[in-house]
């Protein structure tokens, strides 16, 4: 589950622009090594390891992974996004 | 800033790290060891998933060599269990080879030429005896004086690969023999019930019991120097910065890893080019599997001539406590081809899984797959290739190095490790005396 913020819209019902804000667990290209030590920690099984970990959606930001990993390759992280309707 | 004084300080529960504070503890010395992972061990620890007891490395611990001694000499318990005679799969058959005279049958399994099977084992027996290999040259090479049988070099590719986490190509003759003859090849090895974190928990009540005392989630950010002289570290604990103050540091976070807590600028320049030209991580890949039947009729099978996979453990067959009941647990481990980066990930994942659907026919329909690891980078294999060790001690005075990049010649892995935190416990107990 991904907890998004507006911190900013314009314009009307029908066209409307939105600034979202999510706040994210991303992983430090060239920091992991794909251990997996990530994986099983997960709460909700939302950390996959391939040669490089992979943080999907299904998280809920509860940072026992960063606390877990032994590069210190996961950071939270405020990610911006434009979007419209 | 809070300030807090120890004898020693260790950075790192890895087995070094544990060792070193076991041994220190034991011999009097007020130990502190931090460690920034919630959870102790580093690469010989177990993590559970879904009930499974997996490993962040350390699979089998040897028996019957210097790792068991230090745990006799601190008090500490050695709950591991035998993994028994080993078995190779070579072109297609499965052998059971005993600890002695084992090379004969492993290479009369190769090939059917007695003659060439007389002429390695000849150069075999000289090169311990008397001829020791030169440096300067790989196992293979040495190997291709005597033979060309890309069986028989597999058989050395697996034995070394799966012990020392090199290829044959990459392996100074002279250090495998000198590994031979120190640690008998590894002869024998177990599996530890409750995981490989009950090594280092041992030596942690240990530890405790003594006096010594354990941070965890505690992250050292400096080590401190006057002089040339270790004086301490500051140290991230709950948030807040403190500082240890102590006449001895023990760093289990790898020799380069020791140099950036330490400040470059404090290090010898000519320790810095050997420590750049000399230490090379070893990568590996280990995948552990979770089965709702055994997969293989051994405990543990060494694979030659496949892709990637030089070993499958499976320890429930002599520990079924790892797994849940009627289930099993597996590992396989793999070497890329080669050990230097960069590691092209993905498509050595894929031969490591093409292999394992080769090579345990009921893969696909039982197996499912828990975690597929890469050790290489500041996570590896060993923290440096067998033979390329750097010294334990540092130009800093007091500040030394222990784990597997900085063991002795001839010695890899857990003995290696154990082996730098013995000789650095025996320089610290020679110099320094423990506060009373």
């Amino acid at each position: 589950m991904l907890i998004a913020l507006i911190p900013s819209k314009r314009g009307d019902e029908g066209f409307f622009g939105l600034r979202i804000a999510q706040e994210m667990i991303e992983v430090i290209e060239g920091l992991c090594t794909g251990c997996a030590m990530c994986v099983p920690v997960c709460p909700e099984e939302a950390i996959s390891c391939f040669g490089f970990a992979q943080v999907n959606d299904r998280c809920t930001e509860c940072l026992i992974c960063l606390e877990f990993c032994p590069l210190g390759a996961l950071e939270k992280k405020k990610v911006q996004r434009e979007g419209h309707g | 800033m809070v300030k807090r004084d120890y004898d020693a300080l260790i950075i790192g529960s890895g087995m070094g790290g544990m060792s070193s504070a076991a041994l220190l503890t034991h011999a009097g010395y007020r130990t502190l060891v931090v460690e920034k992972l919630p959870r102790i061990g580093g690469r010989c620890s177990t993590v559970e998933y879904k009930g499974v007891k997996c490993t962040t490395g350390v699979i089998g611990p040897e028996m019957g060599g210097v790792i068991e001694k230090l745990f006799q000499h601190v008090g500490a318990e050695f709950e591991v269990r035998p993994a028994g005679p080993p078995h190779y799969l070579i072109r297609g058959k499965i052998l059971e080879v005993p600890s002695r005279g084992g090379l004969r049958i492993l290479l009369s399994a190769a090939t059917e030429d007695s003659v060439e099977v007389d002429r390695v084992m000849r150069a075999f027996s000289n090169a311990l005896a008397w001829m020791e290999p030169s440096k300067s040259i790989s196992l293979r090479d040495w190997l291709l004086q005597y033979t060309q049988n890309e069986v028989v070099l597999g058989i050395f590719q697996t034995m070394v690969s799966a012990t020392m986490l090199v290829n044959i190509d990459e392996l100074p003759a002279q250090e495998y023999f000198l590994f031979i003859k120190k640690l008998g090849g590894y002869r024998a090895f177990g599996f530890c019930p409750h995981g490989s974190i009950s090594l280092p928990e041992a030596l942690l009540e240990v530890i405790q019991q003594r006096g010594g005392e354990l941070w965890t989630r505690s992250s050292a950010k400096r080590i401190l120097s006057e002089n040339g002289i270790v004086c301490g570290a500051i140290v991230e604990k709950d948030g807040k910065e403190v500082e240890v103050r102590t006449s001895v540091v023990v760093s289990n976070t790898g020799p380069q890893k020791t140099v950036e807590l330490a400040g470059r600028e404090n290090m010898d320049k000519g320790y810095l080019r050997e420590l750049e030209e000399t230490i090379r991580s070893a990568m590996i890949i280990s995948i552990q599997m979770v089965t709702d039947r055994p997969l293989l009729e051994q405990n543990y099978l060494l694979v030659t001539n496949a892709r990637r996979v030089n070993a499958i453990f499976q320890p429930t067959m002599v520990c079924p406590e790892l797994a849940p009941l009627h289930k099993h647990f597996l590992v396989a481990g793999a070497a890329p081809t080669s050990s230097n980066p960069p590691l092209h990930v993905e498509k050595e994942i894929q031969l490591c899984l093409q292999d394992l659907k080769d090579l345990l026919p009921e893969f696909d329909r039982h197996a499912e797959i828990l975690l597929i690891s890469t050790f290489q980078g500041d996570w590896p294999g060993f923290h440096s290739w067998p033979g390329y060790g750097m010294p334990q001690k540092t130009p800093i005075i007091n500040l030394y190095n222990v784990g597997d990049g900085v063991g002795p010649v001839g010695t890899v892995a857990l003995p290696s490790t154990v082996l730098s935190a013995q000789l650095v416990v025996e320089d610290v107990k020679n110099r320094i005396r423990p506060t009373a």
